[in-house]
């Protein structure tokens, strides 16, 4: 465990895990797309972001705002808009502890984190291992090889954090959506279980705000014991998986909008399969052994063209790219000498990332564009109580996901936050997987600004949109 | 028009329930297969579509000129579909599978627009129809993918056995099924494969009824420019069906021409 986590006091605040000056911010300061943002889901037929009274923040409301039952319905379900604590709340007058479960997909895993950042205890069960023990699937053998699982790995969570049982956690988060139904079930239903038995707080977790929020936690805990909030709202976040390729604006919690997404394949998904078109060795993960490879050749022996260059959107493309790279291949004779494959490595490497730079470019340049709209709006609008204020800026983009550990992606998207005056922020790979970790630290969020959800009668959603998506054309 | 489109969808649910009747294979079929199935070590089962030895009822080839021409095929596809279908996409990487999915999950939402992303990592991203404006009201589509898993596996993370009685599935990388495999007679298997640069180029797939000769300029999850090479490189796609069902549509089909 980390000995700096470990170390950290508690603050005898209230919303020492959130700070205080993110209370005042989301008060005081509307976000900064706010109201244009809102002007833009409108345009797209979604939902309106339900973040925009965020004086209203800790009042309760009588309307909880969350997505229509069995379909897409909105997005996650906006904290800014709610407090209410359907299921009460921990004692948040000292640090209180979260068990996070996480069973969205593959993986089984579970954590304890306190609400000041510390990880106190985690566990994962990786699926291939339990497949192993059961060889040839039936499926009532599945489902309680999961089952199964799931109790293990919250025991295990729980003694790593000195704790017997869920009794001694002050409250229980569980990730409901989106996955895959039958994994989430088996997570939900556990936890479902153990809020009842034991009386405590619960937070039905969005997986990939989840993916979000955990950059909060690791700005915390790089951050030196007592400093001020490291990552503020509002910020963008890039998550570049094997699963994931997604630019969110995160306003607040519960408040996200979707920026772009990949029409076809993740960019981590394409690393991979480009590492085997080429022939590596993907032990160790398909996208290091490709980026490994790649420093070995020379992009200009093989130039690719970069995804959807006259396309002023924000949307990401990678799978022409990946056939492309498969078309060459199948043209050089025998699969290519080895430097002539380091080229096409280097290619695809530079043409996948000036890709995911356009796009990021364009992003910034339109919420450019938003803060500057809203900026000349009239003041006393109604929708905007504080008119007068400076609309603050993005404070940061964040870079999550597998592939946010390539070096040339850090460094690419690491000087073009520099040219925009942006801090970059990128978590530590661990806490990039599916992990407890992220899903205690989702739930602790949503506590701190007094949301919890009922337990009983939690249905888990396979499809989940975590906010609307914005139309955004330059 | 609303009472046209009223009559269309009306029309669309009776085709969907009749094919559903005609359709119908009893559920016990499924697990004892599926049981038979799991005791091979290796989970791969002698009567899995892909099989050599599997006798096919009716198979045709299909030309696809382009990435629009795997798309329409997938159109088709979702045209004469029924719940319990399932749909096997066989290729290696970049044949078109994606797109082939893609037009499917179009017509079938009657959504140009709908973003179809790589189930590569996701293993099964599904498509409910709350609203019932689908081809087939309130079924689901599956859209899975067995590339990373393997054999048998899926069937840990999906309830297969209820997605291949009730739901409609196309399935990508379908040799991973192993013991998950449904009965053959649901499946229509269809192979993509680029064509040997030995033979002659083939003419484009005819223009589809109806169309109103409005393209998108650009269509989502196509690039533009520069990708001459590979994408609209000629493929093949070979249709297997090894039921009456699918024979009979696979039939119509060719015959109606796409």
């Amino acid at each position: 465990m980390n000995g700096a986590l470990l170390a950290l006091l508690h603050h005898g605040s209230v919303l020492a895990c959130a700070g205080p000056s993110a209370l005042a911010r989301v008060a005081g300061r509307p976000g900064v797309a706010s109201r244009a943002a809102r002007g833009a889901a409108l345009r797209a037929n979604a939902a309106p972001p339900v973040g925009a009274s965020r004086e209203h923040v800790g009042l309760p409301k009588s309307v909880l705002r969350r997505g229509g039952g069995g379909g897409d319905g909105g997005g996650a379900p906006s904290v800014a808009a709610t407090g209410v604590a359907l299921s009460g709340l921990p004692d948040r007058s000292r640090p209180f502890t979260v068990l996070g479960i996480e069973t969205s997909c593959d993986d089984t895993a579970a954590a304890v984190v306190r609400s000041d950042g510390a990880i106190l205890g985690e566990s994962i069960a990786k699926q291939d291992a339990i497949h192993a023990q059961w060889g040839g699937v039936v499926p009532g053998l599945a489902r309680d090889a999961h089952a199964a699982a799931v109790g293990r790995v919250v025991g295990e969570a729980l003694a790593a954090a000195g704790l017997s049982s869920a009794a001694d956690v002050d409250a229980i988060g569980v990730t409901v959506g989106p996955g895959l139904e039958i994994c989430l079930r088996v997570g939900s239903a556990h936890a479902i279980e153990l809020a009842q038995r034991h009386g405590k707080p619960f937070v039905a977790v969005h997986h990939l705000e989840a993916h979000c929020l955990m950059a909060r936690l690791a700005a915390r805990a790089a951050a030196p014991p007592g400093s001020a909030e490291q990552l503020p709202f509002p910020f963008l976040s890039l998550l570049v998986s094997g699963g994931h390729c997604q630019l969110l604006l995160c306003r607040g919690v519960g408040d996200y909008a979707i920026i772009g997404s990949t029409l076809d394949d993740a960019l981590g998904e394409a690393y991979d399969k480009v590492a085997r078109l080429l022939g590596l060795d993907v032990g160790g993960g398909g996208g290091a052994a490709l980026e490994a490879f790649a420093r070995r050749g020379n992009a200009a022996n093989a130039p690719l063209p970069v995804p959807m260059a006259r396309r002023k959107d924000t949307s990401f493309s990678f799978a022409g790219l990946k056939t492309a790279v498969r078309t060459r291949v199948g043209k050089l004779d025998g699969g290519g000498s080895e430097a002539e494959r380091a080229d096409l490595a280097a290619a695809f490497q530079l043409a996948a990332i000036a890709h995911l730079e356009q796009r990021l470019r364009y992003a910034l340049r339109w919420c450019a564009e938003q803060r500057s709209a809203q900026a000349d709006a009239p003041i006393g609008d109604a929708a905007d109580n504080d008119g007068a204020a400076r609309v603050p800026p993005l404070s940061a983009l964040v870079v999550s996901g597998g592939v946010a550990a390539n070096a040339l992606v850090r460094a690419r998207l690491g000087a073009l936050c520099e040219e925009h005056g942006l801090a970059m922020h990128t978590p530590p790979p661990r806490l990039c997987t599916d992990n407890g970790v992220m899903v205690a630290w989702a739930a602790i969020e949503r506590l701190a600004l007094g949301h919890s959800d009922q337990a009983e009668g939690t249905e888990v959603r396979a499809r989940w949109p975590l906010g609307a998506a914005l139309e955004v054309t330059l | 028009m609303l009472l046209l489109a009223a009559w269309a969808r009306g029309a669309s649910a009776a085709r969907g329930a009749a094919r559903r009747a005609a359709c119908r294979v009893p559920r016990a079929g499924i697990y004892a297969l599926a049981r038979a199935g799991a005791a091979r070590a290796d989970g791969a089962r002698a009567d899995a579509p892909w099989s050599p030895a599997r006798e096919r009822a009716h198979q045709t080839r299909w030309p696809l000129p382009s990435a629009e021409a795997a798309a329409e095929l997938g159109r088709a596809l979702a045209r004469v579909c029924a719940p319990g279908d399932v749909i096997l996409l066989s290729g290696e990487v970049g044949m078109g599978k994606s797109t082939l999915a893609r037009g499917f999950l179009r017509e079938m939402s009657r959504d140009e627009r709908l973003v179809v992303s790589s189930p590569s990592y996701l293993l099964d991203i599904t498509y409910p129809d709350p609203s019932g404006s689908s081809l087939l009201p309130g079924v689901t589509v599956h859209h899975m993918d067995l590339w990373r898993l393997p054999p048998g596996q899926i069937a840990a993370l999906v309830d297969v056995a209820s997605v291949f009685r009730d739901d409609v599935a196309l399935v990508e990388w379908p040799d991973r099924l192993g013991a998950a495999a449904p009965d053959a007679t649901r499946c229509l298997l269809v192979e993509l494969e680029q064509l040997d640069r030995a033979e002659p180029p083939v003419a484009r797939a005819a223009e589809r009824p109806g169309d109103n000769g409005e393209g998108e300029s650009e269509a989502d999850g196509e690039v533009d420019g520069g990708f001459g090479e590979g994408e609209d490189e000629p493929r093949r796609a070979t249709l297997s069906a090894y039921g009456r069902c699918w024979a009979e549509r696979l039939a119509r089909l060719a015959s109606e021409g796409l």
